[in-house]
């Protein structure tokens, strides 16, 4: 929630930018474009990495004895190995802890 | 995949000792999340951007540690440790190291 206000904020304050040169003749070119770009770096911003999946996979996924609780969902998560490729998954596997 | 901090697993021997592994990666939280993270900062208490970070920089150590250790023919890594360092203000780097080795049952 608070990543959605800074973007807001950033947003509006590109838009006071565009206003400002668009009807008062202000020279704002800078922080319009710096604003810019900050906006668009933040709306590709990469988030999360391998975030808990629903349904369990099928061989040749193996379960492993590994679990935790995902600080960001609060969902139980066990963790699969593939032996084939070597990979692993996280599967959320529960209901979400209070 | 087995993956321990101890040195012997219980009820296995090892095989084979292959070798050394690791995983590393360096992740960073972005624009919207660092300055998220610095005013939360401001106002105390957990920098919930920042734990996700490295909550999933470790994840993704091990999982890397693991793909390693997986080619060099193991089936488990023993002592197992996480180091962690800064790399410039905003950049999180994380190795998860072990010995991979090739466990079996004991007779």
């Amino acid at each position: 929630m608070l990543r959605a206000a800074v973007i807001l904020a950033v947003a509006l304050g590109l838009l006071g930018c565009l206003i400002a040169i668009l009807t008062a003749a202000i020279p704002v070119w800078g922080p319009a474009i710096w604003l810019a770009i900050a906006l668009v770096l933040m709306l590709l911003e990469r988030r999360g990495y391998k975030s808990p999946e629903a349904g369990l996979p099928r061989p040749p996924w193996q379960a492993t004895s590994e679990r935790f609780v995902d600080p960001e969902t609060r969902l139980p998560v066990r963790v699969f190995f593939n032996p084939e490729t070597g990979e692993r998954r996280y599967v959320a596997d529960g209901e979400e802890r209070t | 995949m087995i993956v321990v901090t101890t040195e012997n697993v219980p009820g296995f021997r090892v095989r084979e000792v292959k070798g050394q592994c690791f995983g590393l990666v360096v992740r960073s939280r972005g624009l919207a999340g660092n300055i998220s993270a610095g005013l939360r900062s401001l106002v105390g208490g957990e920098i919930k951007e920042y734990t996700s970070l490295l909550e999933e920089a470790r994840r993704h150590a091990v999982d890397r540690l693991v793909e390693n250790a997986d080619a060099m023919g193991a089936n488990a890594i023993v002592m197992m440790r996480f180091d962690s360092s800064e790399i410039g203000q905003t950049m999180s780097e994380i190795v998860a190291y072990g010995t991979a080795v090739d466990l079996v049952p004991e007779a």
